[in-house]
């Protein structure tokens, strides 16, 4: 044991060696250097550290409990997602980017906001979206740092207690030292250790259990539901589950920390090269979990779903030599880290420009980067506070976050890009309905949840949008160029 | 199905997540000899 500590313990130190050294060497004068890497981020950075940043609590605890409990079933998700992820490049990554430049934006919620500028409602548009971030990224931010504490408890053996208070300080001066260069830079570190972890545990896995052939047999045995995609449900209550994935994998359209990727990169020449490389990545991440899971069913019976979502932690620690264990179980809790890192500076530069637009306009950068270290700080507090209430599981809370997300700001964005009739109004609504309908979803109608809020939020922005049309004249830089 | 012995719904999902990037390399090539690296729809811009 003391091996894989001593392991972990200096992968964490490299990493925040490496904030330290941006810190030191990097000129982060300006606030969209500090958040966006001076819009230079090239293909090979921008998509590895696009799957890094998303390959994580998810991917080595979440998704690898759905394995263990749904089954294969999940890959209703995963396909709906793939196929987003590469609409989203192949038609929303370039003009993205390209009105982002035109209008200075430095995130969704600043790109929304900056659109209607000046409009009546502009203002009121930053306050709302930038409520609705902080409140989705801050459950985000606790469900990665409940990750970080289940993977030191159960691979490292420091107490929960403990691993959920350093995690969390780690990865918040990580952050404030070297802001969005440091981030992609280890991101793609991690990319290459999840890739070797997560290609190399299933493996074992299965031949732990006697080979393929024993594996579907065995799981059949366990559970046949385990393998097939309707999870032994039929009629009705299929429907609603397949939607209910379907709704969840939606979400994909508004993720703050990949879209400020897509405004990050420095030509719209390279998103189509990075497009090949994260499909082919989230393709891998977004499988091999749920096979991980479902191995595990046979390899730990028995397990609650919580207890499930650590199957992947066991099995490192089983089935490894004890130096890669280590080398491993740190590539992973990095990876998390570096997760929770993305979120952390969009919810930064989130509230500084809240702050410079409605409470301080003649705000200095310096001053401007010192607020956002600050919220950095506040954020990751807020996290841990999560960490240790712990209101569901970490798939819970982060399908909470992602569809809340998703609704927000993703339809509002593919209004704005795609459809000239959208109006201040429309976006104010679609703002509202969707953080409102993500919570009450959850309380209101469970039985439903994440379907409900996409047609409630879609309709409502369809309806607002044409009943205002004709009254609000955009003066949106789209219109202006039409 | 294909000597896998999972049922076919699951084999075919696992086949689009397996065959996507393929798909998405193919339209890389297409972008970098018709839009000269930028995404093309249809083979245009």
């Amino acid at each position: 044991m003391f091996s894989i500590q001593l392991i972990f313990a200096i992968y964490l130190l490299v990493l925040l060696l490496i904030g330290g050294y941006f810190f030191a060497t990097t000129e982060t004068k300006r606030l969209s250097d500090y958040m966006l890497g001076g819009r230079e981020v090239g293909v090979w950075p921008m998509a590895i550290s696009d799957v890094a940043s998303v390959a994580s609590g998810w991917t080595f605890f979440a998704w690898v409990g759905i394995g263990y409990t749904t089954g294969l079933s999940g890959l209703w998700f995963s396909v709906t997602m793939i196929i987003v992820i590469a609409f989203m490049y192949r038609y929303v990554a370039s003009p993205f980017r390209r009105q982002s430049e035109e209008l200075g934006s430095l995130t969704i919620v600043d790109h929304i906001a900056v659109y209607f500028e000046g409009e009546r409602l502009g203002s009121l548009i930053r306050l709302v979206a930038t409520i609705a971030v902080v409140v989705f990224m801050v459950s985000y931010v606790g469900s990665q740092i409940i990750a970080v504490g289940e993977a030191m408890d159960t691979g490292i053996g420091i107490d929960y207690t403990w691993a959920v208070l350093v995690g969390g300080l780690i990865v918040g001066i990580y952050t404030v030292l070297g802001g969005f260069n440091a981030s992609i830079w280890t991101d793609v570190f991690q990319g290459v250790l999840i890739f070797v972890a997560a290609v190399t545990l299933p493996v074992l896995m299965v031949l732990e259990i006697g080979g393929w052939n024993a594996f579907v047999a065995e799981v059949t045995a366990t559970d046949a539901s385990l393998l097939s995609m309707t999870a032994g449900e039929a009629g009705t209550a299929l429907l609603v589950a397949t939607l209910a994935w379907i709704s969840f994998a939606l979400g994909t359209i508004g993720q703050p920390q990949s879209l400020m990727r897509f405004q990050a990169i420095d030509s719209e020449r390279i998103v189509s090269a990075a497009s090949v490389i994260t499909v082919t990545f989230q393709s891998l991440r977004l499988t091999v979990p749920l096979f991980i899971g479902a191995a595990g069913r046979v390899l730990y019976e028995g397990l609650d779903p919580a207890e499930a979502e650590n199957v992947a932690m066991m099995a490192i620690v089983d089935l490894f030599p004890t130096l890669i264990a280590g080398i491993l179980l740190a590539a992973i809790v990095s990876a998390i880290l570096s997760t929770s890192d993305s979120m952390l500076l969009v919810t930064s530069a989130d509230v500084t420009r809240f702050y410079e637009s409605a409470i301080n306009p003649d705000a200095s950068e310096h001053e401007l980067i010192v607020l956002g270290r600050a919220v950095v700080g506040v954020v990751v507090a807020l996290g841990v506070v999560i960490a240790y209430t712990r209101p569901g599981t970490i798939f819970e809370i982060i399908e909470f976050a992602y569809v809340g997300l998703g609704v927000t700001f993703g339809i509002p964005l593919l209004f704005i890009l795609f459809w000239e009739r959208t109006t201040p109004e429309a976006v104010l609504t679609g703002l509202l309905v969707g953080l409102t309908s993500s919570i009450g979803s959850l309380y209101l109608l469970p039985e439903l949840d994440p379907i409900t809020p996409w047609p409630v939020t879609i309709g409502a922005m369809l309806i607002v949008s044409l009943l205002t049309a004709d009254s609000t004249p955009t003066s949106s830089p789209a219109a202006a160029d039409d | 199905m294909f000597g896998t012995g999972l049922p076919t719904g699951t084999v075919l999902a696992v086949a689009v997540m397996a065959l996507l990037p393929v798909a998405m390399y193919l339209l890389y090539r297409v972008d970098k000899r018709r839009g000269d690296g930028h995404v093309t729809i249809l083979g245009r811009r």
